[in-house]
């Protein structure tokens, strides 16, 4: 098992290095660059640039240079100094990406343990109680969270907090408390601002894992082992508990790693509407300015998380289930 | 007089003595906004920090008294709160507030100048040589002395030394010599060019949202990232630091440099400044930035500016979410974005606890480029003549275009033939040889084939768009000429300009209401036939011939260096350079003199209630909440 998973997180780096590769020549396609892309956004405030502060802000990032050169640049600052360049706005990376990540994590483990906790309870008792009005209403719910688009559900959230608690959820804190140190009321401030994010990047998720518990059970629930066991007359609470539960949960299992990507996605576009200092608007941000080196690396963030993901699923289902052997997976 | 009386006399003037430098004391410390701070020693009194001759802030000095009647004094205190939604850590209304010019004039006028960080500056009488005296006391925003070493320090070790990039063309004189500085004492130096150079008044004042900092620069501190100051070895050692090579060493003084625009950098933070605030703080969330210990304006009763403590600007996603923090009274100041949010401002003024006020913007919006230096003979052979430009001209019916975008808030432009007129419209362009039409109904090229006038726009406001629809439309309805609207992403409309590949293209321009301010954009630009300009620049070396008239435009550009801003030699370029505009129709503008809302706290005093919107928040340390939250 052991040597199942080292072997699983080598292969990351051959794809790491590819994936890099590709982000930043992708990001490279479009004409303009992280400077033209400034001197442009400087201008549409009326700011002008004189072309001497143009060439001195293209050799900062060292655009003069061949595009091999500059990835090489890259991978070398990252490898030999642990410097992994500095944001468009001129902070350094690594301070952008240690102050967003943890908001990043606590929404999306948040909405993890949300929809799951939520959703799998749900779906049980939908599939448990099918056709019946309490079935309807969630299953209408689920359909909904599943269809609405979050970033839409976001702004009505906004608005609805507005007209109705004269609060905006909007950004990661109030102003008065931005500068301010940790404390008790900040902590509080946050939280009043962190249930709409997570609620909102929860509910997609939720949807889906109902109607897949939902459908699992119920075909389990026909199957001739379930019959049996109630004409044994084992409890039905415990019955349902026992068996079918746990094989209906095997697809949830699998598809974790889907799951995990999309909360970090979903999350992405729900940060932008709400202004949240997550990793969402901080790609949009860097793709928008032409910013490679941010780019590059977000999305180096984003696929490890899902490779990883990928393979806490893997292990996951191993684990859960029996009759899925280690040592056949990892031959 | 026995010995108790004359104790008594005594102890009784130590006792007045000891109430009237108390009240001294007091008064002294009321004017100073840190006085907590000196007290408990951190700073020295406000006499040491301020310039023995500080710029005393009244009515008419920033803002004209026709745009602010009623100036007050005002008291400490207060967070002003904005919001921005920029990739690039940049908002707008804190950079302006912050923008500190060695000379200026109230609003953003080029009339009436006044020593700001220089207390005062003469001009000889053929406007060659330019004197400038510091004022003396003035400090950085780290308590250092602000000498013409600083100013030594720009010219001498960065202009002047080609590793650090070329010698800038706004100290250029006419001619494209460089200035040449003098350093006369502490405080004292000019700027001498071989040729009358009068425009650089403006330059020095306000071209650009200028600052000081493209004069002067902290050598103390920045000097130890430059090879003329720092030791060689301590500069090594950084360089090494930073992964540089020995031949980048100019990005290790860029990388502690901030030009003006950069203030809310993290590399500002504790780089001595002269600006109102110094930035403090910065997250993905926002940027704090607190008031400048040193700041060298006081108002008429002697209280240090600025008013306020501390600026805020927090990050959101889209301008559509910053309006919704106005409207939840999250948000002091502000520049509306979008002419139509008017409406949704003024009614929630009252929950979000602020003003609209209508300022002038001062440039025209949108503008209609017709690129007549496109490399397609066929189309050439159309944009070139004048008849076909003035039709398009009168085939718009700007009113609309105001009503339905600006909602009213600006008149048709005056220094183009403007006036709606469709017959006239259609007489040109049948006289002009378009009188065919195709199967379609639209009218033909002279040479008899289909024609389509392609309209590239870049959406970097939100107003662009919608405009030029209705442009599409007009030319459409009113004129039977078939436009087509392309959207671009900017990088590639400026190349396609850049490449003579665009045919129209939508853009803004300086402001005609401010003529005699502006020096740039009316003679070719990175906008308008860009091959033309560098054909101009280079005298000939790349880019694309202009015509005889827009070379007179370039002469009038390159004459105007030389003007003062205002004199009649300044006056009649200006006019002889609308008038060719009047007769070629080169740029057709949508909209003149429009009005921007801008979001003012309910409670802030001296906002200006006329005036431009850049003039306003340049004033911002004068700004002051009337009562304490």
């Amino acid at each position: 098992m052991g040597i199942y998973i080292v072997k699983r997180l080598l292969t990351m780096i051959p794809l790491w290095i590819l994936l890099s590769i590709i982000t930043f020549f992708l990001i490279e396609l479009p004409p303009g660059d992280v400077v033209s892309n400034e001197v442009i956004a400087l201008r549409a405030q009326n700011v002008e640039v004189d072309e001497t502060t143009i060439a001195r802000m293209r050799a900062q990032w060292g655009l003069d240079d061949a595009f091999l050169l500059r990835y090489l640049r890259w991978v070398e600052n990252i490898i030999l100094r642990g410097d992994l360049g500095s944001t468009v706005d001129g902070r350094d990376n690594i301070d952008v990406l240690l102050e967003t990540l943890p908001y990043t994590i606590i929404i999306g483990l948040s909405s993890l343990i949300l929809s799951l906790g939520l959703a799998i309870p749900l779906g049980i008792f939908s599939a448990t109680h099918q056709y019946s009005i309490a079935d309807y209403i969630i299953t209408f719910l689920a359909f909904a969270g599943l269809g609405a688009p979050g970033w839409l559900l976001a702004i009505i959230v906004a608005w609805a907090s507005l007209y109705f608690l004269d609060f905006v959820p909007l950004g990661i804190n109030s102003l008065e408390y931005l500068a301010a140190p940790m404390s008790w009321e900040k902590a509080i401030d946050t939280a009043k601002h962190l249930w709409a994010p997570i609620l909102l990047t929860a509910l997609p998720s939720i949807g889906g894992t109902i109607r897949v518990v939902r459908n699992n059970l119920l075909d389990q629930l026909g199957q001739q082992y379930v019959v049996t066991a109630r004409a044994k007359g084992l409890k039905e609470s415990k019955l349902v508990r026992k068996y079918p539960v746990k094989i209906a949960l095997n697809p949830l299992i699998s598809d974790f790693g889907m799951l995990v990507y999309g909360i970090v996605a979903g999350q992405g576009l729900i940060g932008i509407v709400l202004g949240l200092p997550t990793l969402g608007p901080l790609l949009l941000h860097s793709l928008l300015a032409q910013d490679m080196i941010l780019a590059g690396t977000i999305l180096l963030i984003y696929a490890s998380v899902i490779w990883l993901a990928t393979l806490a699923s893997d292990v996951l289902l191993a684990w859960f289930d029996p009759r899925i052997r280690f040592e056949g997976t990892a031959r | 007089m026995s010995i108790k009386v004359l104790t008594r006399i005594g102890s009784v003037i130590v006792i007045l003595l000891a109430i009237f430098s108390a009240a001294v004391v007091a008064q002294d410390m009321s004017k100073d906004p840190l006085s907590a701070e000196v007290e408990a020693g951190n700073l020295p009194p406000l006499s040491e920090r301020l310039p023995n001759n500080p710029l005393v802030v009244g009515p008419g000095l920033l803002m004209p008294e026709a745009a602010l009647p009623d100036w007050e004094p005002g008291q400490h205190g207060g967070t002003l709160r904005t919001a921005f939604t920029s990739a690039f850590g940049f908002s707008g209304e804190l950079f302006v507030m912050n923008v500190e010019p060695i000379i200026a004039a109230p609003d953003i006028d080029v009339e009436g100048f006044y020593g700001n960080v220089a207390e005062s500056f003469e001009v000889n009488d053929d406007a060659t040589v330019f004197s400038f005296t510091l004022r003396e006391g003035l400090k950085w925003s780290d308590g250092s002395p602000v000498t013409t070493a600083d100013v030594a320090f720009v010219f001498n070790d960065l202009y002047n030394n080609g590793e650090y990039g070329a010698f800038p063309n706004k100290f250029k004189s006419a001619s494209g010599t460089p200035a040449e500085l003098t350093i006369v004492d502490d405080y004292t130096f000019s700027l001498a060019f071989d040729v009358p150079s009068g425009g650089i008044l403006r330059d020095l004042a306000i071209t650009g949202w200028t600052s000081y900092n493209d004069m002067i620069k902290p050598v103390h501190y920045l000097g130890d990232y430059h090879p003329a100051h720092a030791d060689a070895d301590e500069l090594a050692a950084k360089l090494d630091a930073e992964g540089l090579s020995a031949e980048e060493r100019p990005n290790l003084f860029n990388n502690k440099d901030c030009p003006r625009f950069h203030i809310m950098r993290e590399k500002c933070i504790g780089l001595p400044q002269l600006s109102p605030w110094v930035v403090t703080e910065l997250s993905e969330s926002g940027t704090i930035m607190q008031r400048n210990p040193y700041y060298w304006k006081v108002d008429t009763e002697g209280k240090q500016l600025p008013y306020l403590d501390t600026l805020v600007a927090q990050v959101f996603g889209d301008g559509e979410m910053v309006n919704l923090g106005a409207i939840a009274g999250d948000i002091d100041f502000l520049y509306g974005t979008q002419y139509s949010n008017f409406p949704l401002y003024k009614e929630n003024e009252e929950s979000g606890n602020f003003v609209t006020i209508p300022l002038i913007l001062h440039a025209d919006p949108t503008a209609l480029y017709i690129q007549t230096c496109n490399n397609d003979p066929a189309y050439v052979a159309v944009a070139d003549d004048v008849r076909f430009r003035r039709g398009l001209s009168h085939a718009i019916d700007r009113e609309e275009i105001i009503d339905v975008i600006y909602l009213g808030l600006g008149s048709i432009p005056t220094w183009v033939p403007a006036e709606f007129d469709p017959d006239r419209a259609n007489e040109m362009l049948d006289d002009m040889g378009m009188d065919q039409r195709d199967g379609d109904g639209y009218r033909m090229s002279p040479a008899g084939e289909a024609f389509t006038l392609y309209i590239e726009v870049a959406p970097v406001r939100p107003d662009m768009i919608p405009v030029t629809e209705l442009i599409v439309d007009h030319l459409g309805t009113f004129a039977d000429i078939r436009a087509e609207l392309r959207q671009e992403d900017p990088n590639v409309k400026n190349e396609r300009i850049a490449n003579n590949e665009t045919q129209a293209s939508i853009h803004w321009i300086q402001s005609y209401q401010w003529r005699p301010g502006m020096n740039q954009e009316y003679a070719t630009s990175s906008q308008w036939c860009k091959s033309w300009r560098d054909w101009l620049d280079t005298g000939g070396a790349s880019g694309t011939e202009p015509p005889a008239e827009v070379k007179r435009l370039y002469e009038i550009r390159v004459a105007r260096k030389a003007t003062v801003p205002y004199s009649e030699a300044d006056l009649a370029l200006v006019d002889e350079l609308f008038s060719l505009h009047y007769e070629n129709v080169w740029i057709l503008p949508m909209i003149q003199n429009v009005l921007r809302p801008t979001i003012f706290n309910a409670d802030f005093g001296n906002i200006a209630t006329a005036g431009t919107q850049m003039g306003a928040s340049r004033a911002g340390e004068q700004f002051f909440y009337r009562t304490m939250q």
